[in-house]
């Protein structure tokens, strides 16, 4: 398996007026292609940062990352946002769809962003949303869907544009116990299906569904342990 | 007429100028004016043809060298021809289209300034979304250009709905004075106006939606995408 993401020495430093606030302490981290981490930590550790630098969003004070071999550390903002939109997948807490776009236009955006024809994006885009089971809700509105199915739209646009890397930052945090359950179960099958997923999230029960915990602590990794595959729970399928 | 009678010799037909008619009035031989109505011998005023337009400046010129022969250097007179009445006209229509483009300048500043305010305040309601499009891989340039081309068109709607109501007043105006002065004053649209308003309300839009759009393109990812 080669190496997708590869830290090196990453800070990051936040210039405070008094004194600087370390959010990253020279962190090291590296993660495979198609293996299922978990990302843990309390809030103020650091995670959050972890999370935003992993995803292009930010970038280190000092350090190297490595995406898929591409030195993304001292990238422009152009260039992170070409590296996002073909890299990255993401899936948040709170959804993130545009509410007055369809099911189908906001799977479609990242595919717009990346310069693709209507017709190829269209195929693209229903393709993506056959696989979260929603080929019967295409042309909805966000807010003619439940959350479970508002959170599988936000699955299909993350993986629209086969990304590298999904980065779900508390995909079940808005759901309840069930439908979290269902989404954590769509995240499996799409890690067996060779997808590379981190998962951030402070529940440790959705952790579980993970086959690697890191832990973070006051910017620091603290914990970086690998589940055996009789951990994976009953309900991946 | 004044107590005095009089033999009409004939009738004028009607003769109608801007809503005036013309034909309403009595013409009587100025001898007999000046010695049975005015009791003066003065000529208030002489009204000379010319047989073209071109001829009337040599006109005017011999007519007010026979009346200084006659009357010598300090008679008193005053000579109106058709062309100075003209281009008195001419003075007032231009001053008034400066005072109305003077106006029209202001109100474009001013529907400028709304509109950049406008859009600043959308992107300030929108930063969520651009924080979402951003993660979704939205270059700086290409939010840049969403937003200047939502200013351009909102003032593209602003000039055409302006260009309708200008249409709209034309033709109510002309049809209030058919209808009303039973004179025929037809409304004209001119291109030329059409097209200059085009242009300058996507310049407008342009040129204040710029600001608002270039805040949008620098906004950071992760704080668009943890506001409100």
């Amino acid at each position: 398996m080669s190496t997708l993401i590869e830290l090196e020495n990453i800070s990051k430093v936040y210039r405070g007026g008094a004194e600087d606030v370390y959010a990253l302490r020279q962190v090291d981290l590296s993660i495979a292609d198609n293996e299922y981490v978990a990302l843990m930590g309390p809030s103020g550790s650091g995670k959050s940062t972890l999370m935003n630098i992993l995803g292009c969003l930010d970038t280190p004070s000092s350090g190297t990352y490595r995406l898929a071999g591409t030195d993304v550390s001292s990238m422009n903002a152009n260039e992170l946002a070409e590296v996002r939109n073909h890299r990255i997948g993401f899936v948040f807490q709170t959804f993130n769809l545009l509410p007055r776009a369809s099911a189908l236009q906001n799977v479609e955006l990242p595919l717009v962003y990346a310069g693709m024809r209507r017709k190829v994006r269209r195929e693209r885009a229903i393709e993506a949303l056959e696989r979260v089971g929603l080929a019967d809700r295409m042309q909805h509105r966000p807010s003619q869907l439940s959350g479970g199915q508002r959170q599988r739209v936000a699955i299909a646009r993350a993986l629209a544009n086969r990304p590298s890397l999904l980065l779900a930052d508390e995909p079940t945090g808005n759901l309840d116990t069930r439908t979290g359950e269902e989404i954590m179960a769509l995240f499996n099958a799409l890690y067996a299906e060779g997808n590379t997923v981190l998962l951030v999230t402070h529940e440790p029960e959705i952790a579980q569904y993970a086959e690697r915990l890191i832990r973070i602590r006051d910017g620091l990794i603290d914990l970086d342990e690998r589940h055996g595959k009789d951990r994976q729970p009953q309900s991946a399928n | 007429m004044n107590g005095q009678r009089y033999t009409v010799v004939g009738l004028m037909s009607e003769r109608k100028l801007f809503g005036q008619d013309f034909g309403n009035q009595v013409l009587v031989p100025v001898t007999t004016a000046q010695r049975r109505l005015f009791g003066n011998k003065y000529i208030g005023a002489l009204i000379a043809h010319a047989h073209s337009g071109e001829d009337v400046p040599a006109v005017t010129a011999a007519i007010e060298k026979a009346l200084r022969k006659r009357h010598g250097q300090q008679a008193q007179y005053q000579i109106i021809s058709g062309r100075s009445i003209l281009e008195q006209v001419e003075q007032t229509i231009l001053i008034m289209k400066m005072v109305t483009g003077g106006i029209a300048a202001i109100s474009l500043l001013v529907g400028g300034i709304g509109i950049m305010n406008i859009m600043l305040v959308s992107v300030a309601e929108r930063t969520r979304e651009i924080g979402i499009r951003k993660a979704l891989g939205a270059k700086p340039a290409t939010l840049l250009w969403q937003f200047v081309l939502e200013s351009i068109t909102l003032s593209l709607v602003g000039g055409l709905l302006g260009i309708a109501f200008g249409y709209g007043l034309g033709e109510a105006l002309s049809y209030a004075i058919d209808h009303y002065a039973e004179q025929q004053f037809p409304s004209v649209i001119s291109v030329d106006a059409t097209v200059l308003a085009l242009a300058l309300s996507t310049a407008i839009g342009l040129f204040f939606g710029i600001y608002p759009a270039s805040r949008a393109a620098k906004l950071d990812p992760v704080e668009a995408l943890h506001s409100e």
